[in-house]
């Protein structure tokens, strides 16, 4: 003959009603560390810039020109990423450190380095025609691109992309020089402007959100 | 069949967690306020005769309106809500946390650049903590209504037709509010909540925590 124990009726244990303490403490538990291996295994990525939920494209670069001589549109670069940065091949400080900086980054990529591509839009229509971005561009990396053309078209898209740039005529060794907003500004695969940088940000930093990006 | 002990309570713990993330989505413990896009960058003539630019702005949350000298009784109301913002700023916004500024933005240069100072005081505004500033015709259409996405339409008369907008910019120059339409609210109270919303994330979004306003950000759990 066998017996048949019910559900809490356990003939040495009273019946519990609910869970207890320590089973609480035991889910609490499980909980955080059901958090921590979530952390640890999907590692949510924080820029190291400040990410825009950008409804729209970014602003179109029309009337200009690339300094391959194509006309400057950012649907040639759909489905990757591009680092736009207003600057000139004049300029003594920030522009070179912010252009080295991006083709570090982009270099850090490996395979997927390909996929990124760096854009200097002048603020200086005078002196950079297309032979000097080019020259000067290539010494950070052959693919980057030059952006040149009318002042008036190149002050305009500098505006809508947040950018304020100023000649200043006093004397200088390297003759006038313009003042400029530093900001280093990723365009992400849909073409919408992602993630604003400080042309101070770190190369490691800005290639991990590089990577974050092209997924 | 039944489940073992262990793989009910890690299921019981997963839920936890399933439902920590919900209620975080659902009940937003944590605001933000959202990241829309560029502000644009400009220089402008301030009511000091200074040059006022976009750069000005960097670090500082700037509240922008914009408006004409010969506007009269119809912009009446945005420079009293002006004006109600920077009077109750200095109770309500920890300005240790935040840089404040308001710019009333003239798009009339031609008829407003002479009399920016006389305007200003007009209104109240002290040329501290709120400026007026009058920015060049020709870049009318490219700042205020590309960029900040104003209408601003120049009539036959020399009046202008355009929809009296509130612009909120952080300090990287990106806009995170945009206040066209009344609501329930009134416009200062709207304002005022959000640049507090805003003061608080700037105050506390640091090592960890900034992992939490992120969340906020992904979550859209905006006010």
């Amino acid at each position: 003959m066998t017996t048949t124990i019910e559900r809490n009726e356990d003939p040495v244990r009273p019946a519990k009603r609910g869970m207890g303490r320590a089973e609480w403490l035991m889910i609490a538990a499980v909980a955080i560390i059901g958090v921590g291996l979530g952390i640890f295994l999907f590692q949510p990525h924080t820029y190291a810039g400040t990410v825009l939920q950008s409804p729209r494209p970014a602003p179109s670069l029309e009337g200009l020109t690339f300094s391959n001589g194509e006309p400057a549109d950012l649907a040639v670069f759909e489905g990757d990423i591009v680092l736009m940065y207003f600057g000139y091949t004049h300029c003594p400080d920030i522009c070179p450190t912010s252009m080295a900086t991006i083709a570090q980054a982009k270099e850090m990529l490996g395979d997927d380095a390909d996929r990124v591509h760096g854009v200097l839009v002048t603020v200086d229509p005078e002196r950079d025609t297309a032979e000097a971005l080019n020259r000067y561009l290539g010494s950070f990396d052959r693919d980057f691109l030059g952006v040149y053309g009318p002042e008036e078209t190149l002050m305009t898209t500098a505006m809508l992309y947040g950018i304020h740039a100023e000649v200043h005529d006093e004397a200088e060794e390297l003759g006038y020089t313009v003042d400029h907003t530093g900001t280093i500004i990723a365009i992400g695969p849909d073409g919408h402007v992602r993630v604003l940088y400080s042309h101070t940000v770190d190369a490691e930093a800005l290639s991990a959100d590089l990577a974050e990006l092209l997924g | 069949m039944s489940l073992p002990r262990w793989a009910k309570r890690t299921l019981v713990g997963l839920a936890v967690v399933l439902v920590s993330v919900l209620a975080f989505a659902v009940f937003e413990p944590i605001q933000v306020l959202p990241r829309i896009r560029l502000a644009p960058g400009f220089a402008m003539i301030d009511q000091s005769g200074a040059t006022f630019t976009s750069e000005d702005g960097r670090g500082a949350v700037t509240l922008y309106t914009f408006t004409y000298g010969d506007c009269g009784d119809e912009c009446a109301a945005t420079d009293r809500t002006m004006s109600e913002i920077a009077a109750r700023a200095a109770d309500e916004v920890d300005t240790t946390a935040i840089d404040l500024r308001l710019v009333t933005v003239s798009f009339d240069a031609e008829s407003d650049a002479d009399r920016l100072e006389a305007l200003a005081t007009a209104s109240g505004a002290d040329g501290d903590l709120w400026r007026w500033a009058a920015l060049a015709p020709e870049h009318v259409g490219t700042v205020v209504g590309s960029g900040f996405r104003v209408y601003v339409d120049e009539q036959n008369d020399g009046g202008f037709e355009f929809d009296q907008t509130f612009v909120l910019v952080d300090g990287w120059g990106v806009i995170r509010g945009e206040y066209q339409y009344a609501t329930l609210a009134s416009d200062a109270d709207r304002i005022l909540r959000h640049i507090g919303v805003l003061e608080e994330e700037i105050r506390n979004s640091h090592g960890v925590a900034s992992f939490a306003y992120e969340a906020a950000h992904v979550f859209l759990c905006y006010p």
